[in-house]
């Protein structure tokens, strides 16, 4: 599946990405005037030399494949700065943003991006088992605590959060609210990665409209989300707590204590959406470890 | 015997040709009528969803194919193989996928080189960076394809007028002459 990305890349550079290592690779950078950039886990490449850097056409080119020749189509997703590529790969964009005032807010909307300069190919990665060592401490009596997993980005907490619905979902009713389309990376209604057989996926949706759907309709024990941040979303889970329906999230941070300093999760905590933490560290040699906290803060399992 | 033989196969054979060159200008003209069409179809579907091309393309079938002499649809046709061309993501644009499979299928439209031209430059309407950009170069294709269509009915009106009596008179004389 990984492989398959090689033909969103130009023709004239696609010998040489055939040729790559794909083990271990994590995100593909693709800037103007610059070679492609392979990131793995603890270093990073260069695909080719100077003979071989990227141009405006190029960047074109692979837009058009990625779009299905179809740019008009994704310009939503290219207004928040990314698409989600068939696989679930998430493809950032950067270029000139244009954007306009909201009127009686001192917010603004992104209208475009315009000149794309530069995108960055987060390769999506199906670990199965990854969390089989996390979840009993998720657990509890009949039920799961509502969880959190964070780290800095590009660490693997959609990753982990995907194992873990496959493995909670052989005993629980699990609806996903997969707003960008990375959890369960469904294409034509059908999801690409094995998310357990009592998952059930509301595909590119809003959390905050999603949320109150499944709930409604689709009677989950659980209800897992990617990157909660807004203000709506920790409101939500308050909610859902008094549902009854247990949360499954990711939310960006560096460590727990920069976690804790977010009023948010500190509302969450006191109110009991929120009861436990999963904080993912990559290690120099790439590997992950991982550690759970109680919503205080306290380490429960992990070094 | 012979001369009543001859004069038939002569009547026969003006009738053949005058029946199959009405036929082709009719079939030129339902294949234009179809392109329109199909230019309508997609200016309304952009406007209501985010089309997917590739599919749109792919999942295409002609109402119009039905009413030519071949059960054959070329419009039908060339948007599957645009389909099959652009999943295989070896193209760098669009637009030069549909001018390709468009130039390959020329003799088969029998388009005078305005229509075609008006036909290839269309492929723009599909491939635009927004749903605004491509329904404006649908509809300015529309417009210059209806220009088109007015003009070939014209022509081929006159056409007709032509061809008939001179074709009926030529048959006429022929079967003076055998008598």
């Amino acid at each position: 599946m990984v492989k398959g990305l090689v033909t969103v890349f130009p023709t004239s550079i696609r010998p040489r990405m055939r040729k790559i290592n794909w083990d271990g690779l994590e995100e593909i950078r693709v800037r103007i005037g610059w070679p492609v950039e392979l990131i793995y886990g603890n270093h990073n490449e260069w695909l080719g030399n100077y003979d071989s850097m990227i141009d405006r056409q190029c960047l074109d080119e692979m837009l058009n494949y990625i779009t299905g020749y179809s740019i008009y189509a994704m310009d939503e997703e290219i207004k928040q700065g990314y698409i989600t590529f068939s696989g679930g790969h998430r493809i950032g964009i950067t270029g000139h943003a244009t954007y306009e005032a909201l009127r009686d807010t001192r917010e603004h909307r992104i209208t475009n991006i315009i000149d794309i300069g530069g995108l960055n190919i987060r390769i999506a990665h199906e670990r199965k088992g990854c969390a089989e060592k996390i979840v009993p401490h998720l657990r509890k009596e009949n039920s799961i605590y509502n969880t959190l997993f964070f780290a800095a980005p590009g660490v693997g907490k959609t990753t982990y959060l995907r194992d873990t619905i496959r493995i909670l979902s052989e005993t629980y009713k699990i609806s996903v609210i997969d707003e960008r389309s990375e959890i369960a990376a469904c294409v034509n209604g059908k999801a690409q990665n094995d998310l357990g057989k009592r998952t059930d996926v509301l595909d590119a949706c809003p959390k905050e409209i999603g949320m109150k759907m499944v709930l409604r309709t689709m009677s989950p024990d659980i209800i897992a989300v990617d990157e909660i941040g807004k203000e709506e979303e920790f409101v939500l889970l308050e909610q859902m707590r008094c549902s009854g329906v247990k949360i499954l999230g990711t939310i960006h941070a560096g460590d727990i204590e920069e976690l804790l300093r977010n009023p948010m999760i500190r509302d969450g905590v006191r109110t009991g959406a929120i009861e436990r933490f999963v904080e993912l560290i990559r290690l120099d040699n790439g590997q992950r470890k991982y550690r759970v906290f109680d919503g205080q803060g306290n380490l429960l399992w992990g070094k | 015997m012979g001369k009543i033989v001859g004069m038939v196969l002569v009547l026969g054979g003006v009738a053949g040709g005058l029946h199959s060159w009405m036929i082709q200008q009719r079939e030129k003209q339902i294949r234009l009528e179809e392109v329109i069409h199909f230019f309508q179809k997609t200016m309304f579907a952009m406007e209501k969803e985010k089309i997917k091309i590739i599919e749109y393309f792919a999942r295409y079938v002609s109402m119009d194919g039905q009413m030519l002499s071949k059960k054959e649809s070329i419009l039908e046709k060339s948007l599957h193989e645009i389909a099959k061309r652009l999943a295989a993501n070896t193209y760098p644009n669009g637009q030069s996928v549909w001018e390709e499979v468009f130039e390959e299928e020329k003799q088969n439209w029998a388009f005078d080189k305005e229509t075609f031209g008006v036909l290839l430059r269309a492929g723009n309407g599909f491939f635009g960076r927004s749903r605004e950009e491509n329904i404006c170069f649908l509809q300015k294709s529309i417009q210059e394809l209806e220009k088109q269509q007015e003009k070939i009915k014209e022509k081929d009106s006159q056409e007709r007028k032509v061809w008939i009596p001179v074709g009926m008179l030529g048959a006429v004389m022929i079967m003076i002459l055998f008598m």
